[in-house]
């Protein structure tokens, strides 16, 4: 097993995630089961953990409205032999490519839009969403993030939960990409005056230079929130809730920041009018639902801090989890 | 009188390397052998992994009673000595509480099974009421490792190769024929799992053509590319149904549009439909095999004890699937079936017949019929019926069906795949069943055909009975119309008598497919108005599909 999918299917940091940030906020459907598409890591401890709190159904062996969809044949083998049940669609491949409909693979392609609207997406990337390598406008990440929203507004999707995971590390990203949601920030201090009180107020900090410099990561976190509520924006819907979540892996020789963004998406419904001035205004106003993304300090889990205490607390979850396979659970001999 | 000599008759070791290096016709053939062996372990449960798509590495592991290390020397000795006899009984318990089972394997050649699967293997067993196991690493000589492309693959050796290094033995030499070397250790459990008893068989070094095939990754490659049409299935009910749609497609498909690699895919699926056939599993929760249905007794052999065998998270089961009880065609499925008869001494036979009128068979492979031995399939559905006599045409492709029998033993070729097809056994059973065919099945079968015509065509002949009618409304002499058989040797489409028309139903464009009735109806439509007469219909239908193609071409 990779050492990434090593880590999704032991670390007490990331279950941490899944027990305390993304099942609350799938909760926030208030409907259960729900159908759920995943960027599958192997160990799919996510699937298993949604399931065992009963937000995903099974039925004859079969996780109900599971979708995964991976990168390559070594992982999709991985992922079955390490499932317990299998999904309702597993598939390898780019998801942008899949999404978008290549000509090439019109089965699959076909597979993956049959299943579509989903009630949470879980983009759980573990590399950054534009690299410094690709030198493209939109990245395939951002592509496929686009799309799904394409494909979730076209199937009338009223509400969902969408959770983007993406690593933080600047250097890692394209720079032109960090300079446009830099531009983001500007933009909101210009042209919301709420935005930029709070910012003030928060950090002290007066444009996005100082704000990028002396809050790095969370500059970019705010930005990266804006990024996202400017899709879905031009899809039609808006945020009734969303969250920033940190995980810090800061026990390595190189410090790991993972930024974890979930979302309670709505279909944005212009409110009712009370006076005549009010028509033609009632835009999906993204800049002012950023406003409640700035704040002091952000909810961050560490290795330093708190990975003996989450060792506790998961360790046997997480055990039970592992062995749980659709192979028979027989015992391994002792070594001598 | 001369001295007569004795000369012993032996058998040269090439012939058993031979048998070593592969007896089953297909992977799932020998993985059937190991299912077999659980299944007279008395597992409730065997779970296969074989790592799909990747295929470098396959786990079976039954909850069977396990080996011990004394009973394993003895088997791996002697590969083909087996203590287990054929239909013996042995007991399990089991969620409906204690039942019997009839022991399927014979000949203790499991082992063979697995060198044909593997170069190497890994097996692990423990019995019931000890924390000591065994640990044994089977490595089988009649394999090179080769490191392709970063991983350790395994080629089985030329035959070449193997024959001159055989002739330049001694015939002392020759006679001590080894398949490989066996590495048993001794190996302790935890004592919380006293009570477990299990075989878990990994085979890891997977021969690189059964990788291949398995994963329908042609010749050139061991995995199949992400971009492949691969289908995902969740269940097994949808890889029964692809492999039919896809046939059906295909069927429909023009040969000059059919890709060769098509003809590759699906191996994987294909492999678990015939470990679905092959296994003792019980039948589907469908009305026919449920109590009152048609099939139940048959259901009720196959349920004797319980038996699950798991692959990839697929739970496998007899495979039917709701469509092939559906009405195709306006046809109902026909159900034929014999209980507990006698066709050998006191040998048993039950068995059944499914007709599809009007419909093949699919997937194909389902046409024809299965012969169980102790609930185990003896190869895969039989297309020739046990090679009956008289041709009986399409009707064929339209059978499927299962005959369970005892007292076979004797008559099966050491791979259990294939009949000897002269053992007297054997040749009862045939004779049985072909009486049935002769005497039941297929004069019902064409009673069926001539008594009813096909509700689909009777329907389309009222159809156009109508049209018929309604065309004939405004025609100027035209009062009546009618369907009737003027003899194929008629030439004629319509025949206009005094004020009827009437339309012969054995003229060749009178056979109700779509293209033809439309024709007839537009010949129809000219001759009732007097534009034209009937034997001139030819040659103005020739001029109208002209003038459709260049209406087209422009």
């Amino acid at each position: 097993m990779k050492r990434v999918d090593e880590l999704m299917a032991t670390c007490p940091l990331k279950h941490e995630i899944r027990v305390d940030f993304w099942e609350p906020y799938i909760r926030k459907l208030k409907r259960k089961p729900v159908s759920y598409l995943t960027l599958y890591s192997p160990p799919l401890m996510d699937v298993k953990y949604f399931h065992n709190c009963g937000l995903i159904e099974e039925n004859d062996g079969v996780y109900q409205n599971v979708v995964g969809v991976g990168f390559n044949t070594d992982a999709e083998a991985d992922t079955t032999a390490r499932l317990d049940k299998r999904l309702e669609l597993l598939l390898s491949g780019n998801i942008n490519t899949l999404i978008t409909g290549d000509k090439s693979k019109p089965e699959k392609v076909k597979q993956l839009e049959s299943k579509f609207p989903f009630d949470v997406i879980n983009l759980d990337y573990t590399d950054t969403l534009h690299n410094y390598s690709r030198e493209e406008e939109l990245s395939p990440h951002i592509s496929a993030i686009e799309t799904i929203l394409e494909r979730q507004s076209k199937r009338n999707k009223e509400d969902f939960i969408l959770f983007v995971t993406t690593d933080a590390n600047m250097p890692a990203y394209l720079p032109k990409f960090i300079e446009d949601l830099r531009a983001l920030i500007d933009k909101n201090i210009a042209e919301t005056p709420q935005f930029s009180e709070r910012l003030k107020r928060a950090t002290n900090c007066n444009n996005s230079t100082e704000y990028f410099n002396r809050f790095q990561k969370d500059c970019f976190a705010v930005s990266l929130v804006k990024f996202i509520l400017g899709l879905l924006s031009d899809y039609s819907y808006t945020i009734v809730k969303g969250d920033i979540k940190w995980l810090i892996r800061d026990q390595r020789d190189e410090e790991k920041r993972m930024l974890h963004l979930g979302f309670h998406i709505k279909r944005f419904m212009p409110p009712k009018i009370n006076s005549r001035s009010a028509i033609g205004n009632r835009r999906n106003n993204v800049e002012a639902k950023s406003v409640g993304f700035i704040a002091k300090d952000y909810y961050a889990i560490t290795e330093k801090n708190d990975l003996d205490r989450l060792k506790r607390l998961h360790a046997e979850q997480l055990n039970d989890f592992n062995r749980r396979t659709f192979e028979l659970d027989v015992p391994e001999p002792k070594d001598e | 009188m001369d001295k007569i000599e004795i000369i012993p008759i032996e058998v040269s070791s090439r012939i058993l390397r031979h048998i070593g290096r592969g007896i089953y016709r297909s992977p799932a053939g020998a993985l059937k052998e190991l299912i077999s062996n659980a299944y007279d372990a008395g597992a409730k449960k065997v779970t296969i992994n074989s790592n799909y798509p990747v295929i470098d590495k396959i786990i079976v592991t039954d909850n069977g009673c396990g080996i011990t290390k004394t009973k394993f020397e003895d088997v791996i000795q002697r590969i083909g000595f087996s203590e287990k006899n054929l239909g013996e009984e042995v007991t399990i318990i089991d969620s409906q509480g204690e039942a019997k089972r009839k022991i399927i394997g014979h000949y203790g050649i499991g082992f063979l099974a697995i060198s044909q699967l593997a170069k190497k293997a890994v097996i692990t067993s423990k019995v019931e009421d000890s924390v000591e196991g065994i640990r044994v690493t089977l490595d089988f000589d009649q394999f090179e490792t080769h490191n392709i492309k970063g991983k350790m693959m395994s080629i089985a050796k030329s035959e070449l190769a193997i024959e001159k290094s055989d002739k330049s033995k001694s015939r002392d030499e020759d006679s001590k024929f080894s398949i490989g070397k066996c590495f048993l250790q001794e190996v302790k459990f935890d004592t919380a799992s006293k009570k477990q008893s299990f075989t878990k068989v990994e085979l890891i070094e997977i021969r690189e053509d059964v990788q291949r095939q398995i994963a329908s990754s042609g010749t050139t490659k061991l995995t199949p590319d992400i971009d492949s049409l691969r289908m995902y299935s969740s269940n097994f009910e949808e890889i029964i149904k692809l492999l039919r749609s896809k046939e059906q497609k295909s069927a429909q498909t023009k040969i000059s549009e059919k890709k060769l690699p098509s003809l590759r895919e699906y191996n994987y699926e294909k492999l678990l439909w015939e470990l679905s056939v092959y296994s003792p599993l019980p039948y589907p929760e469908q009305a026919a095999f449920k109590k009152g249905g048609e099939l139940y007794h048959f259901a009720t052999l196959a349920n004797q004890s319980e038996f699950e065998v798991v692959v990839d998270g697929f739970v496998l089961h007899k495979p039917y699937e709701e469509w092939f009880w559906q009405e195709k065609n306006g046809f109902k499925t026909k159900v034929y079936s014999w209980k507990n008869e006698t066709y050998y001494h006191d040998f048993k036979v039950s068995g059944y017949l499914i007709y599809q009128p009007g419909t093949m068979i699919r997937p194909k492979a389902q046409q024809g019929v299965l012969i169980r031995e102790n609930l185990v399939a003896v190869g895969l559905y039989d297309t020739t019926f046990l090679n009956y006599p008289f041709n009986e045409g399409s009707k064929f492709n339209s059978l499927t069906g299962e005959i369970f029998c005892t007292g076979l033993a004797g008559a099966m070729n050491v791979d259990r795949d294939s009949f000897n097809q002269t053992a007297e056994e054997y040749v009862a059973l045939t004779e049985w069943f072909h009486d049935k065919l002769y005497n039941t099945v297929f004069p019902e079968i064409k009673s069926l055909q001539k008594d009813s015509d096909s509700p689909a065509r009777a329907k389309n002949t009222d159809v156009v009975s109508d049209i018929l009618n309604f065309l004939a409304k405004d025609g100027k002499k035209i009062k009546k119309v009618a369907l009737k058989s003027l003899g194929k040797k008629d030439k004629r489409r319509v025949l206009i008598n005094k004020n009827s028309l009437v339309v012969n139903i054995d003229h060749k464009d009178c056979d109700m497919s779509t293209a033809k009735r439309e024709k007839l109806l537009l010949a129809t439509a000219l001759i009732i108005n007097g534009y034209i007469s009937d034997d001139v219909f030819d040659k103005v239908a020739d001029e109208i599909e002209k003038v459709k193609k260049i209406v087209k071409e422009i």
